[in-house]
C-alpha cells in the first residue's frame, strides 16, 4: 500500500500576511531599480536610439557576456573541484585548505587587480580581467557545492554502485545531479557579480558595460546617459536570469527521507595524485590569497608616504563594522520574509521576488548609489546622509546573497513543526520565536555573514551614500590609492582583509566540512 | 466497545457537511463525523481518500468551502468562522513525530503548557504515560524512531487538548515496534481520558487499537461502527472488501437462507427483508469471509459420501488450490470453483471492490483460512470447500 500524503505537503499553503511582508521586502530593495526605470524613460524613444542602439554598446555587450561566461565557467570548475577535493578525498590539510579556498570572498576585486598590476606589468585586457575575477569569485561556488557534497546522502551514491556503475560514472550521474542546484546558484552569483564590477575592470583596463556606466558619469557628467546604459544593463541581466531559469531543472528537491545519523561520505585516495592535487590547491590559494598579502606587505616596507595615525585607522575600522553590521542586518531582516515565501509558498510571487532581487543585486553599485541619493534629496529628507540610507543601498545590492542563506535555512524548520507548534495552542508569533527562528539561526547567519563580507568591500555607494565625515576601510584604501599613498593604503587593505576574514571562516565552517570526520577512507 | 460520555455531554468533534476541494478534486465531499468524548477513533481509508485533509482541516490548517466543524460544541469552523489552530485545542501527532530538534524532551513536552503547569509535574507525567521516565534532558536525535514517536504522543498529551490527532504515526516503525506501541499508545490515551483521532490506512492499526472505525471513501465516511462490526456487518461491499480479507460472490436468497456457490447457510443483518414476499429466490451478492469456509480434503470427503448424493449445505463444492500465503500461524490458500452456472459470479460494484474476488471464465476464487500446523495443502490439491455460519447479503443495486 502506498504512503498517504504527510500532514505537510497537501496543498500550497496561503500564507497572506508572509506574502505581504516579503512584498514590502522587496518594495523597499526595489527603490534604486524604480528610480532607474522612471528616469529612463524621460528621455524618449530618441535618446534611447542615440545612446544604446550603437555599435560601442554591442560590443559593450558582447564583451561582458563574454567575460561573465568565462568567469562562471572558470569559478564552476575551480569551485567543484576544489569543493570535491576537501570533502571527498584524502588532500592533506584539508580543513585548513577548505578555510582558504573560502577566504578570496574578503579580497575585493580591486586591491587583487592592483596587486596583479603591480607585480606583473603589462597585465592589462580581457584575459588578466577574467583571470583575477575568477580567483575572487570562486568561493560563490566553491561555498555552496561543498555544503552539498557534505549534505548529500551516500546512498544515493550506493545505490549507482550496486547496479553497476562505477565512480566516475556515478560521480557524473548521480553526486553532480546531488550538487546541481548548488553549482548553479553559485554560477548565478559569479555571472551577476561579473556584470556589476567595476574595480577590477578599471584597473585592467577591460571595457564592459558597468565600466562604461561610470565613465560615461564621471567623464561627462551625462546622467541621462548613466541611466540608460544601467537600464540596458538590467536588460541584459534579465537575459542572463533567463537564461539561469531554462537551465534549471523543475523544482527537484534532493531530501533524505527518515532520521538517524547519516554515514559520512567514503573518500577517495588520491594515491600518487595526492601531492599534486596538494600542491594545485596550494598554488590556487598562492594567487588568490598569497600574492596580494605579499605584495602589500612589501608595499608596507618600501613605502614612501606615512601610514594614517592609529586613532584614524581605528575609526575606519570601526565606522566598517558599524556600517557593513548595519548593512548586514537590514538586508538580513528584509530578505527573512522573501526567503521564507520562497520556500514555504513556492509559486509564481515568491519567484517573481527572488528575481526581483537579482535584478538590483546586478546593478552597479555606483547606479545604486545615485539613485539612492536622489531618493534621499528628494523623497526621504531625514534619511539622506544617514546610515541608513547606505544600508538601505546595502540591502538593495546584496539582498540575494541573504535571501539564499535564509532558504536554505528554512529548509531547515520544515512546515510541520511549525504546524504541530500552532496544534499545541502557540500564536503565530510564539511559533516564529521558539520554532521557526531557532532553528534558522545557522543559515540566516551564514547568509548574513556574506552580506557582512559584501559591503566591507563594497566601495561605489558607500563613497556616495556614507554619512558626511565617516570613512571606513574601502574608502580609506581608495582614497590613499588613488594619490599613490600605497604605504598609507596598505593598513587599511589589511585590515580590511582581517575584519572579512572572520565571517569567511565561519561560512567555511558551515559547509560543514570542518566538523565532518577524517577517519573514514576506503578503496 | 465505545468509552462514549453520557447522553447529555457534546460530541468531542462534530463534522458536518465538510466540503473542500482541489481544483477539480474533492478531498471533503459533504463528509459527516461524530466523535464521542473519551473515544478513540480511527478514520480508514485508501490513500487519497481525504482522510489527511479531514485531520488537517480538524486542526485548522486547511479551510473548509463549506459545512462546519465543532469541538466539543464550540463551532471552530463554518460560514464564516475559521478559527486558527492555536485556538483550536486539536494536538496534532504527525506521521514522521516532527519534534523540535532544538528542544530536549522534557521542553518539547513542556511546548504546549504554560510556565506554571510546565513547573506541576505534568511533563514527568505524561513522559511517565508513554514510558519515558528520565528521559527529559535527551535530545530528539539521540532517540530511537519508536521513542521519538512516544515523546511526540506526550508532547500531544501534555496540554489536555480536546482532541488528538494522529496522522499515521505508526507508518515509518518497523512491525515489531509497530504493535507494541500501539498497545501502548491506546493505553496512554485511555490512562489520560483523552479523545483521539488516529488516522491510517492500515486495517489492523485501526481494527485493533480503535473503540470506533469510520471508513471513509472519496471524501466521506460510508460506516461508523465498533472494529467487530465494521468486519462483520460492513455496510457496502466495497466497505467489506476493504476491511479484512473478503470474497463477494453471487447467491440466491430464498426462505432466510442463501444458496451460494459454496453450500446453503442462513443470512444475518438487517439490509434484506426475510420475510419479503417475492416469488422465487431473489439475487443477492454474499460476503465470505476465509473463516466461513471449511475446507476437506476431497478424497476423505468421496470416502464419506458418495459422489452425487447430498447437496446443497452439507456437501459444499470441489474446489481447486491455486495460491497459497504462508503466515505462520495460519495458511491462506485461494480456492478456484468450477462454476458451472456463470451467472452465479458476483457482480461487485464500486471502486477497489472485490478485492477477494476474481472472475475469470468460469471459474470463482475465494481464500480460506487454515491452520498453520495443518498438513500443508499443496497448489493444484482438490478439496471439498463448504461454507459454514451465517452470512452477510446485499440486494443488488439493480434491485
Amino acid at each position: 500500500m502506498s504512503r498517504a500524503l504527510p500532514l505537510s505537503r497537501l496543498s500550497p499553503p496561503r500564507r497572506p500576511l508572509l506574502s505581504l511582508a516579503a512584498l514590502g521586502a522587496a518594495a523597499v530593495t526595489a527603490i534604486p531599480l524604480c528610480y532607474l526605470l522612471v528616469r529612463a524613460l524621460t528621455p524618449g524613444w530618441a535618446g534611447w536610439a542615440e545612446t544604446v542602439l550603437t555599435t560601442r554598446v554591442a560590443e559593450l555587450t558582447a564583451r561582458s557576456l563574454a567575460l561573465a561566461a568565462v568567469v562562471t565557467a572558470a569559478c564552476v570548475v575551480l569551485g567543484v573541484g576544489s569543493g570535491f577535493a576537501v570533502t571527498r578525498t584524502d588532500l592533506p590539510a584539508r580543513r585548513a585548505f577548505a578555510v582558504l579556498a573560502a577566504l578570496p570572498l574578503a579580497v575585493p576585486t580591486y586591491i587583487a587587480a592592483f596587486t596583479w598590476v603591480s607585480t606583473f606589468r603589462g597585465m592589462e585586457g580581457f584575459w588578466p580581467a577574467a583571470l583575477v575575477l575568477t580567483l575572487c569569485c570562486y568561493p560563490y561556488v566553491f561555498l555552496p557545492v561543498t555544503a552539498a557534497l557534505v549534505g548529500a546522502d551516500p546512498a544515493q551514491e550506493e545505490v549507482s554502485a550496486s547496479l553497476g556503475r562505477g565512480p566516475l560514472r556515478t560521480g557524473v550521474a548521480v553526486t553532480l545531479g546531488q550538487i546541481r542546484p548548488a553549482i548553479g546558484a553559485g554560477a548565478l552569483l559569479v555571472a551577476l557579480y561579473v556584470l556589476s564590477d567595476f574595480g577590477a575592470v578599471s584597473i585592467l583596463r577591460t571595457d564592459t558595460f558597468t565600466r562604461a556606466v561610470f565613465v560615461t558619469f564621471d567623464l561627462g557628467f551625462d546622467r541621462t546617459g548613466a541611466v540608460l546604459l544601467s537600464t540596458a544593463l538590467v536588460l541584459l541581466t534579465v537575459v542572463v536570469l533567463s537564461a539561469e531559469s531554462v537551465t534549471r531543472t523543475r523544482h527537484a528537491r534532493y531530501t533524505r527521507l527518515g532520521s538517524g545519523a547519516r554515514r559520512p561520505h567514503p573518500r577517495l585516495r588520491l594515491g600518487r595524485a595526492r601531492l599534486p592535487v596538494a600542491a594545485a590547491m596550494a598554488g590556487l590559494c598562492a594567487l588568490s590569497l598569497g600574492l596580494p598579502a605579499v605584495n602589500l606587505a612589501r608595499r608596507l616596507a618600501a613605502g614612501v608616504s606615512e601610514p594614517g595615525t592609529l586613532g584614524e585607522v581605528a575609526r575606519a575600522t570601526g565606522a566598517t563594522l558599524w556600517l557593513a553590521g548595519t548593512g548586514a542586518a537590514l538586508t538580513t531582516v528584509l530578505a527573512l520574509p522573501v526567503g521564507l515565501l520562497a520556500v514555504r509558498s513556492p509559486g509564481r510571487l515568491a519567484a517573481l521576488l527572488e528575481r526581483l532581487t537579482y535584478l538590483s543585486h546586478a546593478l552597479p553599485g555606483v547606479v545604486i548609489g545615485l539613485s539612492l541619493v536622489f531618493f534621499g534629496i528628494n523623497v526621504a529628507y531625514p534619511l539622506y546622509q544617514s546610515t541608513w540610507l547606505l544600508a538601505l543601498g546595502y540591502a538593495a545590492l546584496f539582498m540575494p546573497l541573504a535571501v539564499a542563506g535564509i532558504a536554505a535555512a528554512a529548509a531547515q524548520a520544515p512546515a510541520v513543526l511549525e504546524e504541530v507548534a500552532s496544534s499545541l495552542g502557540r500564536r503565530p508569533l510564539g511559533v516564529l520565536r521558539t520554532v521557526t527562528l531557532p532553528l534558522m539561526i545557522p543559515g540566516v547567519a551564514s547568509g548574513a555573514a556574506l552580506v557582512f563580507i559584501a559591503c566591507v568591500k563594497e566601495l561605489p555607494a558607500t563613497l556616495l551614500l556614507r554619512p558626511t565625515g565617516m570613512d571606513t576601510l574601502a574608502t580609506e584604501l581608495w582614497t590613499q590609492a588613488s594619490v599613490a599613498a600605497y604605504a598609507a593604503a596598505t593598513p587599511y587593505a589589511a585590515l580590511l582583509l582581517v575584519v572579512s576574514a572572520g565571517p569567511a571562516w565561519l561560512l567555511a565552517r558551515r559547509t560543514g566540512v570542518l566538523a565532518e570526520s577524517g577517519a573514514q577512507v576506503s578503496r | 466497545m465505545s468509552r462514549a460520555g453520557t447522553g447529555g455531554d457534546p460530541p468531542a468533534l462534530l463534522v458536518r457537511g465538510a466540503v473542500r476541494s482541489f481544483g477539480s478534486v474533492r478531498a471533503l465531499d459533504g463528509l459527516d463525523l461524530v466523535v464521542p468524548a473519551g473515544s478513540l477513533l480511527a478514520v480508514l481509508g485508501p490513500s487519497g481518500c481525504g482522510k489527511t485533509t479531514l485531520l488537517r482541516a480538524v486542526a485548522g490548517f486547511e479551510r473548509l468551502d463549506a459545512g462546519e466543524i465543532s469541538v466539543r460544541g464550540r463551532t471552530v469552523a463554518g460560514p464564516g468562522v475559521h478559527e486558527p489552530p492555536h485556538h483550536r485545542r486539536a494536538a496534532v501527532v504527525p506521521q514522521e513525530g516532527a519534534l523540535f530538534p532544538h528542544l530536549d524532551v522534557a521542553r518539547n513536552v513542556g511546548y504546549g503548557l504554560d510556565h506554571a503547569t510546565r513547573r506541576s509535574g505534568r511533563v514527568a507525567e505524561v513522559l511517565a504515560l508513554v514510558g519515558l521516565e528520565g528521559y527529559g534532558h535527551r535530545m530528539p536525535h539521540q532517540l530511537s524512531g519508536g521513542q521519538q514517536q512516544r515523546v511526540a504522543i506526550a508532547r500531544a498529551l501534555a496540554p489536555r487538548p480536546a482532541l488528538i490527532l494522529l496522522d499515521e504515526p505508526f507508518t515509518a516503525l518497523d512491525a515489531g515496534l509497530r504493535a507494541t506501541l500501539r498497545r501502548e499508545v491506546r493505553e496512554a490515551l485511555l490512562a489520560d481520558g483523552t479523545t483521539a483521532i488516529l488516522v491510517t490506512h492500515d486495517q489492523d492499526e485501526a481494527l485493533s487499537m480503535a473503540d470506533l472505525v469510520a471508513v471513509q471513501r472519496a471524501g466521506r465516511i460510508v460506516q461508523v461502527d465498533a472494529p467487530h462490526r465494521v468486519y462483520s456487518m460492513p455496510a457496502d461491499p466495497w466497505v467489506a472488501g476493504f476491511v479484512g480479507e473478503a470474497a463477494l460472490v453471487r447467491g440466491w436468497l430464498g426462505d432466510g437462507e442463501v444458496r451460494t456457490p459454496l453450500g446453503t447457510v442462513p443470512v444475518t443483518g438487517t439490509d434484506v427483508d426475510l420475510t419479503d414476499p417475492a416469488p422465487g429466490p431473489v439475487p443477492v451478492t454474499v460476503l465470505v469471509r476465509p473463516e466461513q469456509i471449511e475446507l476437506v480434503p476431497a478424497d476423505a470427503h468421496c470416502r464419506m459420501t458418495p459422489p452425487g448424493t447430498g447437496g446443497g449445505q452439507e456437501s459444499g463444492r470441489l474446489a481447486r488450490v491455486v495460491a497459497r500465503d504462508y503466515h505462520g500461524h495460519e495458511v491462506l490458500v485461494t480456492l478456484a470453483v468450477r462454476d458451472e452456472d456463470a451467472a452465479l459470479a458476483a457482480n461487485v460494484p464500486g471502486p477497489g471492490a472485490g478485492s477477494g474476488t476474481t472472475v475469470s471464465g468460469t471459474e470463482l476464487r475465494a481464500r480460506a483460512r487454515v491452520a498453520g500446523d495443518r498438513p500443508a495443502l499443496e497448489i493444484g490439491d482438490q478439496v471439498i470447500a463448504r461454507l459454514r455460519n451465517a452470512a452477510k447479503v446485499w440486494y443488488d443495486p439493480s434491485r
